[in-house]
């Protein structure tokens, strides 16, 4: 029975991983640099698709067969293309103000979803199938605490303070020699690179991808994710995943009627989220963790001063 | 005077010449010309709506001018980027104060340094020891600034929860991060209280006296002004009308029909009083 249950977890808990690093990616452009990106499964389905076609077709050429390196080259070749792809969006699109990106993103999700319909190399309507089993429920928690961990320095860094700076108030920043457009244009590239990586820890943790991981309600996921967990946080982006990938996973216990609404009830969480705590559910557990934290000593200091 | 002391050991550091700008049929400055040399501070000021704010945005550029230059001594700087200028040692606040809202006074004041941290950022996320040491300079020096304006035991405050007056404060201090040749201070003593403009008259004076920066300002407050400047511009439906020592321009009869209405001039003229009375 728990033998059962250990491995019928493995599957979502991949995808809570996989899930999060997405959402952190998407963090440091939404939250971070305050650009709206409508496309972000794209290039976490770029990311995916150049890794898969990777080890499929260029690693035999090449002579690659060690697992390990492998993965770790397919790594970089799905932050690598995502990267590129990030620049063909950005260059041009980065240029506009606000709603023009998220309609350019939007739009380069739908072409890169229809090429991929076409491209039978890839597989594809039916899907890229036939891809090896390199990487595993490790491996993703793994990358997802290393992305974790760096983003957080990250925050840190010229860069990481230039573009919160450019997200506060543009023109302020620009007065203070920040060059506004090369900070924005990094943070969305940075972003569309961690979800490459996500797209190639996915292809081979589940051997297979279709075209619809580049679809418009993958990228609405991953937007949700970072906005109910919190936007301003890194925590709170990977609190957003759990959620997201949780509910739908506990619903499936749940008659059909109750199953088929989830995205009403995503809905209604994030109106939640918006009135009562508007810096997201982090915000929420944080400061609930410090009412209990109190309560805790002062029931504490209240036996100690009974005993006294 | 003590200002004209300073005068003469003083070079000119920036110029703008002829600066015209036109929004649709609007010109909403024209033929603009003033220098600011160093060690010096200069004021520009005239009624509401009179320009003073554009002229700033053409200086740093925030608008590119249909006609005219801005020379930082011998760069050109017309229509350059304004993250450009800002480097070239261009320095300003802003009237509707922008501080960074998320961010706290600290954060707000190393922004300032964090294009010069460019080539540290992969040192920095890999937490190399070699960047501890200039991490730490930048910090001690970021504190040092703060300080300096005041605002030592404010550094882990939300910037946007400051008061008023320490807000603009807070500018002064982000825009000296920058280490500008030249400060353009837009209203810095808007909605201060007698003993806060005062304290930052001193300041100003004092960051002339230790950099030996040219400040440019625009300012309402008439008596501030007036104490504070050397050379006066005066600019009034986007035209500079008078140029001159205080004491010349609150003699100036064209000053005083600008500010009060042309009936005034007449009365008010010969008592030189403040034209800024007519401001409030």
């Amino acid at each position: 029975m728990m033998e059962q249950l250990l491995e019928y977890s493995i599957l979502p808990l991949t995808l809570f991983g996989i899930t999060a690093i997405q959402a952190l990616g998407l963090q440091l452009i939404l939250g971070g640099a305050g650009l709206l990106s409508l496309g972000h499964a794209a290039f976490y389905a770029v990311g995916g698709y150049s890794a898969a076609a990777f080890t499929v077709y260029a690693a035999p050429y090449l002579g690659l067969s060690q697992p390990l390196l492998l993965m770790l080259i397919s790594l970089l070749v799905g932050a690598g293309s995502a990267l590129l792809a990030g620049l063909i969006v950005a260059v041009p699109c980065l240029r506009l103000q606000g709603d023009y990106l998220a309609m350019a993103t939007l739009g380069f999700a739908e072409i890169i979803g229809t090429a991929l319909k076409n491209i039978d190399a890839v597989g594809g309507t039916r899907g890229f199938t036939g891809i090896p089993k390199l990487s595993s429920l490790p491996w993703v928690f793994s990358v997802l605490a290393l992305v974790w961990w760096a983003l957080a320095r990250f925050n840190r860094t010229g860069l990481g303070l230039a573009i919160r700076a450019t997200r506060d108030d543009e023109i302020a920043a620009r007065s203070l020699g920040i060059n506004t457009y090369a900070t924005k244009l990094s943070a969305f590239l940075l972003g569309s690179a961690i979800a490459g990586l996500a797209g190639a820890l996915y292809v081979h943790a589940l051997q297979f991808i279709s075209p619809d991981e580049a679809d418009f309600s993958r990228s609405v996921v991953i937007v949700l994710a970072v906005v109910i967990g919190g936007m301003t946080s890194l925590f709170g982006s990977v609190l957003g995943a759990l959620i997201l990938v949780a509910v739908p996973e506990v619903l499936r216990f749940a008659p059909d009627v109750i199953r088929e609404q989830r995205m009403i009830y995503f809905a209604l969480i994030v109106i939640f989220v918006m009135l009562f705590s508007p810096k997201g559910l982090q915000s929420l557990v944080l400061r609930l963790a410090r009412r209990h934290q109190k309560n805790e000593s002062s029931s504490l200091g209240r036996k100690l001063g009974g005993a006294g | 005077m003590f200002s004209s002391q300073l005068s003469e050991q003083s070079k000119i550091l920036l110029r703008a010449d002829n600066l015209t700008i036109r929004f649709g049929g609007l010109v909403a400055v024209a033929n603009f010309s003033l220098t600011v040399p160093s060690n010096q501070i200069v004021g520009l000021i005239g009624p509401n709506g009179a320009g003073k704010t554009t002229v700033f945005n053409l200086m740093t550029g925030v608008y590119a001018p249909n006609v005219g230059s801005v020379f930082l001594e011998d760069v050109e700087l017309t229509a350059r980027g304004a993250h450009v200028i800002s480097r070239a040692g261009v320095a300003r606040t802003f009237q509707n104060i922008r501080l960074f809202a998320g961010m706290s006074v600290l954060d707000n004041v190393l922004a300032a340094l964090s294009w010069q941290r460019r080539g540290t950022n992969l040192a920095s996320l890999l937490a190399l020891p070699t960047i501890k040491t200039r991490e730490y300079e930048m910090m001690q020096h970021a504190l040092e600034m703060l300080s300096f304006v005041g605002l030592a035991d404010y550094a882990d405050w939300e910037a946007t929860s400051l008061p008023y007056g320490l807000q603009r404060k807070l500018e002064i201090a982000r825009a000296l991060m920058t280490r500008p040749r030249v400060l353009l201070l837009d209203e810095p003593a808007a909605g201060m209280n007698p003993t806060e403009k005062d304290e930052l008259a001193g300041l100003v004076r004092e960051i002339v006296r230790q950099h030996g920066l040219g400040v440019l300002l625009i300012e309402h407050d008439m008596k501030f002004v007036m104490n504070l400047c050397a050379q006066l511009t005066v600019l009034d439906h986007g035209e500079v009308i008078a140029v001159g020592t205080p004491a010349e321009i609150q003699k100036n009869p064209k000053v005083i029909e600008a500010y009060l209405g042309a009936d005034s001039a007449q009365v008010s003229g010969a008592d030189g009083s403040s034209p800024g009375g007519a401001q409030r």
